[in-house]
């Protein structure tokens, strides 16, 4: 025995088949017979563990020719892929097989007894119940030395076909068969066990190892997940479902399509609580839910990233080393899933900085190609007109340039506006506003257009000041304005309105028009819209300026008609604290 | 007396980039009689004032060498010559930054010629007017006089609380030039309440309950978005 150990410990870091062969024919020569038959059963499962190891080594090397594991792996041992499956029949299995081989073997000394006489055939059951031990477990082991003690007795030691025993010596011989049979296979289930732990730690670590080589490979979320999902499949032979957490809100659970085990919505139930609570639900840790369905959540100790559900396939009981590494897979799932998301969210950062470079490079330079020669054409136009010596017709033409300098300054405007709040870059500057304050900036502002319409403040006295931004509130207003003088009459009445109901202020621009036609007032804050039958000219931008350039701020804009006839649009914005104010002592 | 009958053309110096505006503010400059030096270049501009006197400058924010608000803060160091900035409509931390860094006035690019020669003219007149004044100040229904501190509107006496004199005397000081919200703050409140613009928005809209009391009368405070409040001014 301490032979055969020695040979196989010390052979087994470095070995080959070969030179265990050769090994084993220089010790053959030497140790006793129980030595030889225990090196040749151990030199079968010491081949075995060999050839396991060169397909794994054989596995790299394809690996690195850019093969996936799946097909480096070789088809004809499914054990190989499902490492842990777990075989109730076992137990069962081995009792028969211990019996069988009590029956053989008493067969076998039936035939043999007239020329080996009863002692020896003591030893040739002993022979068996070693034998026996390399293969089967402890339980089983034991039923075949009490099988066999029991057997030799009834069918060999005279009396024969009865359990008396006549002789000290054979008294003796019973007793010391018991002793030896049991202490052989006392030690022999031990060296089992030992080589079984060793088997399922290197099958463990060589599935953890594939495990991370195969994450390690993914390209994209989505490939990892499908990784994870044929990886865990293979090696508990399960069906796996993932669930991921939309992007907002992170509650919800969405399931990854790609999954080969459709929940349906008690199990997703399970699958959010498992998500909520950051604990797993199974039936290897807590309180069986269902047999054989495990839901564990994707976490590495910071958020979670989603959930793993297993549900083994045919349905049994996970044992606590599957438990063990399926919580180990579940991890580094979670690790990648997490390293992944990060590098996601650096370059969707980066891309973003990127484009909004670019966006802002580009109207940058569009705004300043633009009002340049506008800029040059209105200093040639108010130059040559002030330079006095014009004839009436050269006159009204300086004036028409003028008016149309200015009509393009605003439509240069108005498409700047619009790209900056396309492009996201409105970024509201707020501060303390008085709305009257606005009012009047944006009246004075659009002045011009207003000369031919009567123009009614109805603005509320001491209203709050509230936080907003000056520039781009004023703008909003000035559309508005410009807005009303473009769809209503010339000599018509433009009201415009502020007041304050506590919580809201509310700025209303009313006119005397045609009003919107039906169905207009949510789609003409939409880019480019134009109302069907809009007279011709705008560009179809103020309108949805005055809700980009409002909402950036936090306020709602609307547009309708007048009970009475006309249009009514109005900015709704926010009274938030009111400010800080050391009053002075009057 | 002499100088009056036939004044001796006042210099403006153009720094801008663009050639056709450098062209244009020529020819206008030159109609309104001013002597014209141009600049295509912050580093240039800056060597020509050092070089030779302006009676006022202007200066387009966008250069493409250096960073306007850097000319007019180093030109700050050695020389009190107005300064009028051209820049864009949406810009307002730029015209902020250009009028904190001592810039008199600015113009919003595209700009009409006869609103850049009134700027230029209030700006030099304000130059040249120094610290001498006249101690009582006349605009429109307002008279105040800045020595016995005493303020009236169409003759009849307004009461103003200490605060609010304080900023209409800065707007007096200061008539027809824009004062940003900072330079506001900081003289009257002090540098602990330069961004408290509350302040700003409450006193405003009482000097103007007070002073702005004919509501057809032309306005004696215009806000200019983003940037801060000017006084009408009385000369023009």
């Amino acid at each position: 025995m301490p032979h055969a150990l020695g040979a196989f410990s010390s052979r087994n870091a470095s070995g080959t088949v070969e030179d265990l062969k050769a090994g084993d024919v220089r010790h053959l020569r030497r140790i006793n017979f129980f030595g030889m038959i225990f090196m040749r059963l151990l030199f079968s499962f010491r081949c075995r563990l060999l050839a396991r190891q060169q397909v794994i080594e054989q596995g790299l090397r394809l690996d690195k020719m850019a093969t996936g594991f799946g097909d480096a792996r070789p088809s004809g041992n499914p054990r190989a892929d499902q490492m842990f499956v777990p075989n109730r029949k076992t137990a069962w299995f081995e009792y028969g097989v211990s019996f069988a081989t009590f029956g053989l073997v008493s067969l076998l000394n039936l035939s043999l007894n007239p020329w080996l006489g009863y002692q020896a055939i003591a030893l040739v059951y002993l022979l068996a119940v070693v034998l026996l031990a390399l293969f089967v477990g402890r339980g089983p082991i034991l039923f075949g030395t009490a099988l066999t003690a029991l057997g030799w007795i009834f069918l060999f030691v005279p009396p024969l076909y009865s359990f008396h025993i006549n002789s000290f010596y054979d008294k003796m011989m019973c007793t010391m068969y018991f002793v030896v049979a049991l202490t052989v296979a006392h030690l022999m289930a031990g060296l089992r066990a030992e080589r079984m732990a060793e088997q399922n730690r290197e099958e463990r670590s060589r599935a953890l190892y594939l495990f991370t080589r195969e994450l390690a490979a993914a390209a994209d979320r989505a490939d990892i997940l499908n990784r994870v999902i044929s990886q865990v499949g293979k090696v508990f032979n399960a069906e796996i479902a993932i669930l991921l957490p939309d992007h907002s809100p992170r509650e919800n659970l969405a399931v990854f399509p790609k999954g080969t085990w459709t929940l349906n919505d008690s199990e997703r139930n399970l699958a959010a609580q498992v998500f909520s609570q950051k604990a797993p639900i199974g039936n290897s840790t807590h309180p069986p839910t269902q047999a054989a369905e495990v839901y564990l959540c994707l976490s590495a100790g910071g958020a979670a990233e989603g959930v793993l559900a297993v549900r083994l396939q045919p349905p049994a009981k996970l044992t606590s080393d599957q438990a063990k590494l399926l919580e180990i897979f579940a991890r580094q799932t979670a690790l990648v899933l997490e390293r992944q998301r990060l590098r996601d969210a650096e370059i969707n950062t980066r891309l973003l900085v990127e484009s909004e470079r670019f966006g802002r490079t580009l109207l940058n330079s569009v705004s300043h190609e633009l009002r340049t020669p506008l800029s040059a054409i209105s200093a040639a136009a108010t130059t040559l007109r002030d330079s006095g010596s014009l004839s009436p017709i050269q006159e009204r033409l300086s004036a028409e340039i003028d008016a149309a300098t200015a009509r393009l300054n605003r439509v240069v405007q108005s498409l700047l506006s619009a790209a900056r709040i396309q492009s996201g870059q409105v970024r509201p500057n707020l501060d303390w506003c008085d709305i009257s304050d606005v009012f009047r900036a944006a009246l004075r502002e659009a002045g011009e257009v207003l000369l031919n319409h009567r123009v009614e403040k109805c603005v509320e006295p001491n209203l709050p000041l509230i936080r907003a931004d000056f520039t781009l509130l004023q703008q909003a207003l000035v559309n508005l304005l410009v807005n009303a003088a473009t769809y209503t009459p010339a000599g018509s009445q433009i009201q415009v309105c502020a007041r304050c109901d506590g919580t809201e202020i509310l700025l209303e621009i009313l006119d005397n028009g045609p009003g919107l036609p039906d169905g207009q007032s949510e789609r003409v804050f939409d880019l480019f819209h134009r109302a069907p039958g809009a007279k011709p000219g705008g560009t179809g931008l103020g309108l949805a300026i005055v809700k980009g350039f409002v909402e950036a701020q936090g306020g709602r804009v609307r547009a309708g008609n007048r009970p009475g006839g006309g249009a009514l649009f109005s900015i709704q914005l926010p009274v938030g604290e009111s400010p800080q104010l050391a009053e002075e002592p009057a | 007396m002499n100088t009056e009958v036939s004044p001796v053309a006042l210099s403006a110096l153009v720094i801008d980039d663009e050639t056709q505006i450098q062209r244009l503010l020529t020819i206008a400059l030159e109609a309104a009689g001013y002597r014209v030096a141009t600049a295509g270049t912050g580093q240039e501009g800056l060597a020509m004032i050092a070089h030779n006197r302006h009676d006022v400058i202007i200066l387009d924010l966008g250069l493409p060498d250096v960073n306007g608000q850097l000319v007019l803060q180093q030109l700050r160091e050695w020389t009190q010559t107005p300064v009028i900035v051209l820049t864009v409509n949406d810009a307002e931390a730029e015209k902020v930054g250009a009028l904190d860094a001592g810039a008199d006035d600015y113009v919003t690019k595209p700009f009409n010629t006869a609103e850049l020669l009134a700027r230029m003219r209030a700006s030099i007149r304000r130059a040249n007017q120094g610290q001498s004044r006249e101690p009582v100040f006349n605009l429109g229904d307002l008279k105040v006089d800045l020595a016995t501190r005493r303020v009236a509107v169409r003759g009849h006496p307004v009461k103003l609380t200490a605060k609010e004199y304080a900023l209409l005397r800065l707007f007096i000081l200061h008539a027809g030039k824009v004062l940003t919200h900072r330079q506001l703050l900081q003289e009257v409140w002090g540098p602990s309440h330069q961004n408290d613009t509350q302040y700003l928005r409450v006193y405003l809209m009482r000097l103007r309950e007070k002073l702005e009391a004919d509501p057809s009368a032309p306005p004696l405070f215009f806000t200019e978005p983003g940037v801060g409040y000017r006084l009408a001014d009385p000369a023009g």
